[in-house]
């Protein structure tokens, strides 16, 4: 297995994702308009919004986020990946590929949600390097059991939404975990705990996707 | 051989030798292109052996002998967001080989001029041809050819025959699925024809 | 004994079991605080057990799959799935139905309670999941491998919502089950316990049967000389008048 091939893949993700705009042009303002939407619905009461706002912004990353892995990758198609499987890429090394890409994008989206939040629900602005460690490690959990459902539901009917149901609920301690570390800002409690849950549901679940890997793409096609 | 509960292929005995371009013809739904996938390590057979470049299952599954086939589909995966350019440049990148070499696999097709072209803007003859491209660069010693005759123009016919004699000339082997036996007459050492998933005729070209 | 005569000691065990565990449930003692309404939980406790129960057997026969590749571990997994999915619900429903008058609310974020829901959704997706994969050998290997990453995970969203609750309130509601137990309900829910986790063997019994005689069915039908997916396609008919 040879791990300096998973540079050349990840450019080729992004480059694609950049001239496609899949994530930029679509996802990012649909999570932005959803922001939006749940703002409005829960009424112009300001004190309340910006309580809310947190948990509003991961709730969102969460449900949305799912649609990043979900979008045309270079390994992720059964012809694709026959060609990097007869070029020796290890199904290992394209998974990794795969969601780490996937972790860079998501950590764009969160990057413009982040603002888009504060402008509508303007939370208080407090622990922000604790919180910026814990909007990566969203990342990287969402990104990988993304990637890993993206796989277990390739070529099926409904994968555009078995994705999000089989993500959501596995993925609820990192949100649980990203609002908690903001909350607890406010309250000058300690970051750590989360932290380290948040780290804890990562490893697992990126431990599961590089098991799954290679099972997984013996029976791809 | 199956597909899922489906049975494909029975009763083959095939043998490629180096330094051989075999054509195999048939009917459609005979059996040909699940043939060439098994030929590729890309389908395990659900019965029976299969020994490539001296070795067999599950050992022809190794990175090592998957590097030395390459296989052209009907769609030759190209990222249709990429430009034929940077795809190739993928490949070269993955088999450790220069930029500069995909871009001359490319102007060796006659895509010179397209290579900076998303893939997605081809038509369906030019991604054909850069499946050929990808052959070229990756100078394979088992080369499997889907119709590589379909979509291309009669120019570019002789193509398919020249990417094939530079394997061969290599000492490699060639297995050319392909309907259009005229066109690649006098290419073919031997041509085998399946019909419904068993080998019916054997012969030379 | 045959195999079709323990399939039936089974059966008729779990029947008779389930009746007279329904009326253990009707006969015990009634609660002094919530009444009749306590009666509930010699349902709500087995169900929550068997879901629970369900789920796990599915992680080993998931595991199991992969590690031999044999047909019957992926129909046991499936098996119990099917059969733990609705215990989920009937251990969803019937908490819903004892909170309301108990606590005054459907739902309340007990981190048990909500562990249970993501269970059931989760589940969904596996049961959702089969049915989107045709190929028998594809739908196998994935399904065992969200089988194990979903019960692997739920520990640590159990844990996430423990913390959670814990830092925000203390569980000082009203809990189902209370150490002091009189006896004879305690009795009457091991009794339940017992007849519901013969039921599930009885069901998945019968599930794992049917799985098996649909795959006999489709390996009957792939005999040697059973037609080739070529044998489908013959020669066109009409080429005559394409001539013309």
């Amino acid at each position: 297995m040879n791990a300096s091939l998973v540079r050349p893949l990840v450019r080729a993700e992004l480059r694609a994702e950049f001239r496609a705009g899949e994530v930029v042009m679509t996802t990012i303002p649909f999570a932005a308009s959803g922001l939006l939407v749940a703002a409005i619905a829960i009424g112009a009461d300001t004190p309340l919004l910006r309580r809310v706002g947190p948990g509003m912004l991961w709730t969102i990353v969460l449900l949305f986020g799912s649609f990043v892995t979900l979008r045309r990758t270079v390994s992720g198609e059964p012809t694709r990946q026959e060609v990097l499987t007869l070029l020796g890429v290890d199904p290992v090394i394209q998974w990794v590929a795969r969601a780490a890409s996937s972790t860079v994008l998501l950590l764009g989206v969160i990057a413009v949600l982040v603002p888009v939040t504060v402008v509508i629900y303007d939370p208080p602005l407090t622990g922000l390097a604790a919180q910026a460690v814990a909007a990566v490690l969203v990342a990287v959990g969402l990104g990988a059991l993304g990637t890993l459902a993206a796989d277990l539901t390739a070529s099926t009917r409904s994968r555009t939404s078995l994705v999000p149901l089989i993500v959501t609920p596995l993925t609820l301690p990192l949100v649980l975990a990203a609002v908690q570390v903001q909350e607890g800002a406010v309250y000058a409690a300690s970051p750590w705990p989360w932290l380290l849950l948040a780290a804890l549901t990562d490893v697992t679940i990126v431990l599961a996707g590089l098991l799954a890997a290679r099972p997984l793409q013996e029976g791809a096609v | 051989m199956r597909i899922g509960r489906t049975r494909v292929l029975a009763g083959l005995d095939v043998t490629v030798a180096a330094g051989e371009v075999v054509g195999v013809t048939g009917p459609n739904g005979s059996g040909k292109s699940t043939l060439l996938r098994v030929l590729a390590t890309l389908r395990r057979p659900s019965r029976g052996s299969l020994d490539i470049l001296g070795r067999s299952w599950p050992d022809v599954s190794s990175p090592d002998v998957r590097r030395q086939i390459v296989l052209v589909g009907h769609d030759p995966g190209l990222h249709p967001d990429l430009t034929l350019a940077e795809n190739l440049e993928l490949v070269a990148a993955l088999s450790g080989l220069s930029p500069a070499s995909a871009r001359r696999a490319l102007a060796d097709v006659g895509l010179a001029a397209a290579a900076d072209r998303p893939a997605r803007a081809c038509s369906e003859g030019m991604r054909r041809r850069s499946g050929l491209a990808r052959a070229l660069l990756c100078r394979p010693r088992l080369l499997l050819l889907d119709e590589p005759h379909a979509s291309l123009d009669a120019a570019s016919r002789p193509l398919v025959a020249a990417v094939a004699d530079q394997v061969k000339a290599r000492g490699g082997a060639v297995v050319v699925v392909t309907h259009d036996l005229d066109g690649a007459a006098g290419h073919l050492d031997r041509v085998l024809r399946l019909e419904g998933g068993r080998l019916t005729a054997e012969g030379c070209a | 004994m045959t195999t079709s005569k323990r399939h039936l000691v089974i059966d008729v065990a779990a029947v008779s079991l389930v009746l007279a565990g329904f009326a253990g449930a009707l006969l015990a003692p009634t609660d002094r605080l919530q009444g009749d309404l306590q009666r509930l939980m010699y349902v709500h406790v087995p169900s929550a057990w068997l879901a629970y129960l369900s789920f796990a057997v599915t992680l080993v026969a998931s595991v199991a799959w992969l590690r031999t590749r044999r047909d019957r571990w992926d129909e046991l997994a499936v098996s119990s799935v099917e059969v733990g999915v609705f215990f989920t619900a009937l251990t969803l429903t019937t908490g819903s139905l004892w909170g309301k008058p108990v606590w005054g609310v459907w739902w309340t974020w007990d981190p048990r309670l909500v562990t249970t829901a993501l269970l059931f959704l989760v589940y969904l997706g596996y049961l959702g999941l089969r049915r989107g994969i045709v190929d028998p050998d594809v739908r196998a290997r994935r399904s065992a491998i969200l089988g194990i990453i979903a019960f692997v995970q739920i520990p640590i969203v159990h844990m996430s919502v423990v913390w959670w609750r814990t830092l925000h309130q203390p569980p000082t509601v009203l809990k189902p089950g209370q150490p002091s137990m009189d006896p004879g309900m305690l009795g009457v829910l091991l009794l339940n316990v017992v007849a519901f986790t013969v039921t599930y063997a009885a069901l998945v019994r019968r599930r794992v049967e049917i799985a098996r005689a649909e795959a006999a069915v489709e390996d009957a039908l792939l005999s040697d000389d059973s037609p080739l997916a070529g044998d489908a396609v013959t020669a066109p008919t009409h080429v005559e008048v394409l001539d013309v």
